[in-house]
């Protein structure tokens, strides 16, 4: 197929070339023309192709012909050109002959010169060659000097990096560090040197991490030793902020006063004062050292924060600030947990000033770095800390005086926490917690204080001498008036000795209580409480000790006591129900001075009515210890009730008794006037019902009517004492009645006048109305027993009078039906 | 109470004067309570108290009258005197005002009471031995001389309390025993229990003026 295609083309461009170059040979055919032109020009990769086509075509000695005569034909036109250029040839030649010579004399000319040349330049080529190897030189030194400027920068940092490592100034070493690392080391790799230097380098960054670490450790270190002062310093600054030193200072200025106005028997507050003026000169003493020390010292001067801000730049650089920022909030923590735990040797007051100097120091250091530093720790951090820390504080204060009986140590500590809270209140830290530890400690201080306070006035109870006060001169007076302002005016112009109602319990109770109220002052005093809090506050404890004082004396009177210091009690007790006005003033004079005077409707009462108990409770135990003397003059009773006829006085128990009475309520002329009233009344009932007793007592078998003889004498003698009572305003007609029902009785019995009391028996007026038939039954049977004794003895008469009082019964019992 | 059972025979009754403060009340408790009175209010009018005793194995009750010694009582203490088998004087050792004001005493005792009256002589606050005033040898004169028996005690220690006033009630059953003390007489100070067995009451009865 190629070859068929090979061939149709061609042949169309043969014939049109034959007919335009060779129109004269008119015996070649195209395609032979054809054939010949194809192998002029084509190539001999192509040769074969031309040849195969022409053996296809069968004819190849035509075409061996054909190409004979185009050889011959070529041949032709090349000896016409060389015949034509013959004649140019030999004149060429003829020319180059004569420029033969030419040139032979150039070259010789040459020659010479050119060895006058070179002899002439024999120094120039030495010259030459020594320029050349200067040249050379020249180069090597400056490609050597290139290298070596590159490198002095590496060896400069390398040598700066050791002395700022030796210096330990380790920021700049590790900044030296980087720079070396990413700027000079990349310049200069391909040395071997620098190999040695890196490998060499690769601990440093290490090693200025760890000296970091242990650079922020010492930090801590430091700042642990310090923060005592620190905190003591902030607390210094805080107290003379708030006048605390100089409220301290006049304070106990004043407590001075006080006591000595309350010289005498004033234990708890002598020694209370004693030790408070001394311990509060002492503080003072020593801030005043310290101001002096300490001049215009602060946290700031006191510790190198740099170390902080090193370590934050360091591992900022070093790429482990995490790592850092973890680290310093672990150690803070752990550092917080170890100030906040106190020793165990926390046995005295020192102890506890050092134990919160070291928080308030911990605590000013974090807010300085805070401050500072602000992404090393934040303020969450910070209040988290303290948050932990303030817990832990409250648990170890309320652990260690939680139980404190020390009242004393108790107002110590009170000023140095609120000196705490206010440090760590002007840091901004929060303090409620705080405050309500301290009020915690008010009321337990308050507690102890009434425990005191109500053992001081149990130990005055017992030894009071149940007298009332006598003052032989008007020095004597003056004093017992300005301890009790409680007197009669007219008590002034009465001659020496001069007795005053109350005993010396009660200006000692008085006096007690006003030092009770200075003690609850002092717990008080910057609690952040405002004046009308306080005042409101001292009154409740005011009222709370009036309470337990009526409790204590409540359980005393229960005691066996006397006659005498019963009713000195009730009249002491007057007393003290006065007083309670006065205390109320005394507060307020204490609390707010003249500001109170338009609150006064608004203050809480003292409240006497606590007092009102405790006097019944006082009458009552009269009562019974005049009744138990009754009881033990009865107890002497020795009645023969078959006594043949009375002996014509009262029987001897009731002569004492009434000698008793009437020596009694004639010698208590200071028995408040309806006590006395009352007393008698009841006593009265007693010893009626205690003669009724008597005659009624299924003990006693049989009465003769000369034992009943005896008996209405007896009786009729208790009635005259109450027709003639010693006290006064004693109605006569009231107090007889209490031995009516008994006179009624005797009577009734004695007289025989059983018609009459048959016939009115359950009418509103009758003459007997008080007695009942059972009484008289009782009666009755036991006189009816003595005649059964009797009938032995004696005659029928006897027996005529059994038979009566048999009858008289049987009617009774009707009544009673 | 009212109705128990008598255990006791006689009842004594006493009397016990002297200046004030010079223990009267706190012997009265020693003997009374065995307990000693550390801060005894002063005396208002009369105080009371009673114990049982024996002596001779007779049981005896005591009826013991405590009087004010401040002299604004005195007069309403006089009553007590009549009617009293036993008085008992005190005065305070270390104080010698109260030994002197004796004599005022027992005039009253004396003009006041039954010639059979027993009188005792008290120095109280033998315990304060530093503090003394009063000689015992000039005290036991004292009471020789008048017919008196004398001993010093301690209220505080009870030391001779519990003598004084049994040696006093001793005195009184011998007076009852020899018959210088006439049982029947008013204001004796004495009172026998009368509620005997039926032979004994016969003797009563016979020695009754009735």
């Amino acid at each position: 197929m190629p070859n068929s295609s090979s061939t149709s083309q061609p042949a169309t461009t043969g014939s049109e070339t034959a007919s335009t170059s060779y129109v004269n040979y008119v015996e070649m055919s195209a395609e032979q023309e054809y054939f010949l032109y194809e192998l002029e020009t084509t190539d001999s990769g192509s040769m074969g192709l031309v040849l195969r086509a022409i053996y296809d075509t069968g004819d190849v000695q035509s075409f061996a012909r054909a190409l004979q005569q185009r050889i011959s034909h070529y041949d032709k036109n090349i000896q016409k050109v060389c015949s034509f250029h013959y004649q140019s040839f030999v004149d060429a030649m003829q020319e180059l002959m004569k420029l033969k010579e030419q040139c032979q004399d150039i070259k010789e000319e040459t020659v010479a010169i050119d060895a006058e040349i070179q002899q002439i330049s024999q120094r120039l080529c030495q010259k030459k060659q020594e320029i050349v190897r200067y040249r050379k030189l020249m180069k090597n030194a400056k490609t050597a000097m290139d290298q070596i400027a590159v490198c002095l920068p590496v060896l400069e940092n390398y040598a700066k990096l050791q002395e700022q490592m030796s210096n330990r100034k380790y920021y700049q070493a590790l900044k030296t560090l980087e720079e070396l690392e990413h700027t000079h080391l990349a310049l200069v790799e391909k040395y071997r040197f620098t190999q040695v230097l890196a490998k060499s380098m690769a601990p440093v960054r290490l090693e200025i991490k760890e000296k970091a670490y242990s650079e922020f450790k010492d930090f801590l270190e430091n700042i642990k030793k310090v923060a005592g002062r620190i905190g003591k310093h902030a607390s210094k600054d805080t107290a003379e902020q708030h006048s605390f030193g100089v409220t301290d200072a006049e304070r106990a200025k004043k407590i001075q006063e006080e006591a000595r106005k309350n010289a005498s028997n004033v234990e708890i507050e002598v020694s209370a004062d004693g030790s408070i003026v001394k311990k509060n000169m002492s503080p003072k003493r020593n801030m005043k050292m310290q101001v002096e020390d300490d001049e215009q010292v602060s946290a700031q001067d006191l510790i190198d924060f740099t170390p902080v801000h090193r370590c934050c730049q360091i591992f900022n650089v070093l790429g482990a600030k995490e790592e850092f920022e973890q680290y310093y909030r672990q150690q803070r923590k752990e550092q917080c947990d170890l100030v906040i735990e106190p020793t165990h040797k926390m046995n005295n007051f020192k102890h506890y000033v050092e134990y919160l100097d070291e928080i308030v120091g911990f605590f000013v250091v974090e807010d300085q770095i805070l401050m500072t530093q602000s992404n090393l720790s934040t303020t969450v951090d910070k209040d988290k800390l303290w948050d932990n820390a303030l817990m832990k504080i409250r648990q170890h204060l309320d652990a260690r005086f939680g139980g404190s009986p020390d009242v004393l140590m108790m107002l110590k500590m009170k000023k140095v926490i609120l000196l705490f809270i206010l440090t760590m209140k002007s840091y901004g830290y929060a303090v409620a917690p705080l405050y309500e530890l301290l009020q915690n400690f008010r009321d337990q201080y308050n507690e102890i204080l009434v425990k005191e306070y109500c053992a001081q006035f149990e130990r005055d109870l017992e030894k009071d001498n149940y007298t009332p006060i006598t003052v032989n001169s008007e020095e004597e007076f003056r004093t017992i008036i300005r301890k009790f302002p409680f007197y009669k005016r007219s008590m002034e112009q009465e001659p020496f000795p001069r007795r005053f109602p109350f005993s010396p319990f009660v200006t000692d109770a008085y006096t007690q209580a006003k030092n009770y109220l200075i003690g609850c002052l002092k717990f008080m005093d910057n609690l952040q409480l405002n004046t009308s809090a306080v005042d409101d506050t001292v009154r409740r404890c005011a009222n709370v000790l009036l309470g337990r004082w009526a409790g204590v004396l409540k359980s005393f009177v229960h005691k066996r006591l006397s006659m005498i210091q019963l009713v000195q009690i009730t009249i002491n007790l007057g007393y003290l129900e006065k007083s309670c006005e006065s205390l109320g003033a005394f507060i307020t004079s204490k609390t707010s001075g003249e500001e109170a005077i338009g609150t006064t409707s608004h203050q809480v009462v003292l409240s006497e009515k606590v007092f009102r108990d405790v006097r019944s409770e006082v009458e009552q135990q009269i009562d019974e210890c005049m009744r138990s003397k009754v009881d033990e003059i009865i107890d002497l009773a020795n009645y023969d009730w078959e006594l043949p006829a009375a002996a014509g006085q009262a029987s001897e128990f009731i002569s004492d008794l009434i000698n008793f009475l009437q020596t009694t309520f004639t010698s208590f002329t200071n028995l408040p006037s309806g006590l006395a009233k009352h007393v008698c009344t009841q006593t009265c009932k007693h010893i009626s019902q205690s003669m009724s007793d008597f005659l009624l007592s299924p003990e006693t078998k049989c009465i003769s009517t000369g034992a009943l003889d005896q008996f209405s004498l007896d009786v009729m003698q208790c009635e005259m004492f109450t027709t003639r009572c010693p006290v006064a305003g004693v109605d006569p007609q009231t107090l007889s009645m209490t031995f009516a029902d008994l006179r009624q009785l005797l009577d009734l019995v004695m007289s025989s006048d059983w018609t009459t009391f048959n016939a009115e028996y359950g009418k509103d007026h009758a003459k007997y109305l008080r007695v009942k038939a059972s009484t008289a039954i009782v009666v009755l049977e036991k006189m009816i027993e003595f005649e059964r004794k009797s009938t032995g003895f004696f005659g029928i008469a006897k027996g005529d009078r059994k038979k009566l009082l048999d009858t008289i019964v049987r009617q009774l019992k009707l009544l009673e039906i | 109470m009212t109705a128990a059972p008598y255990n006791y025979s006689y009842i004594f009754k006493y009397i016990i004067i002297g200046d004030m403060g010079v223990g009267k009340s706190c012997l009265l408790h020693q003997f009374t309570e065995k307990k000693f009175m550390a801060d005894c209010p002063h005396t208002i009018g009369v105080e009371f108290g009673t114990r049982i005793i024996e002596v001779s194995g007779q049981k005896i009750k005591l009826q013991i009258w405590d009087t004010a010694g401040q002299e604004r009582f005195r007069a309403v203490t006089r009553s007590y005197y009549r009617g009293a088998a036993g008085a008992l004087m005190v005065y305070d050792i270390t104080r010698r005002s109260t030994y002197n004001h004796l004599s005022s005493w027992l005039a009253d005792a004396k003009s006041l009471t039954n010639p059979n009256t027993a009188i005792f002589l008290i120095g109280n606050k033998a315990d304060l031995e530093d503090q003394r005033d009063v000689p015992y040898e000039e005290a036991k004169a004292f009471a020789e001389e008048n017919g008196l028996t004398f001993l010093e005690c301690s209220a505080k220690t009870g030391s001779n309390v519990e003598d004084a006033f049994l040696e006093t009630a001793k005195q009184i059953y011998q007076n009852i025993q020899d018959g210088s003390l006439d049982l029947n007489a008013a204001d004796t100070g004495v009172q026998p229990k009368q509620n005997l067995p039926r032979a004994a009451e016969n003797n009563g009865k016979k020695d009754c003026n009735c």
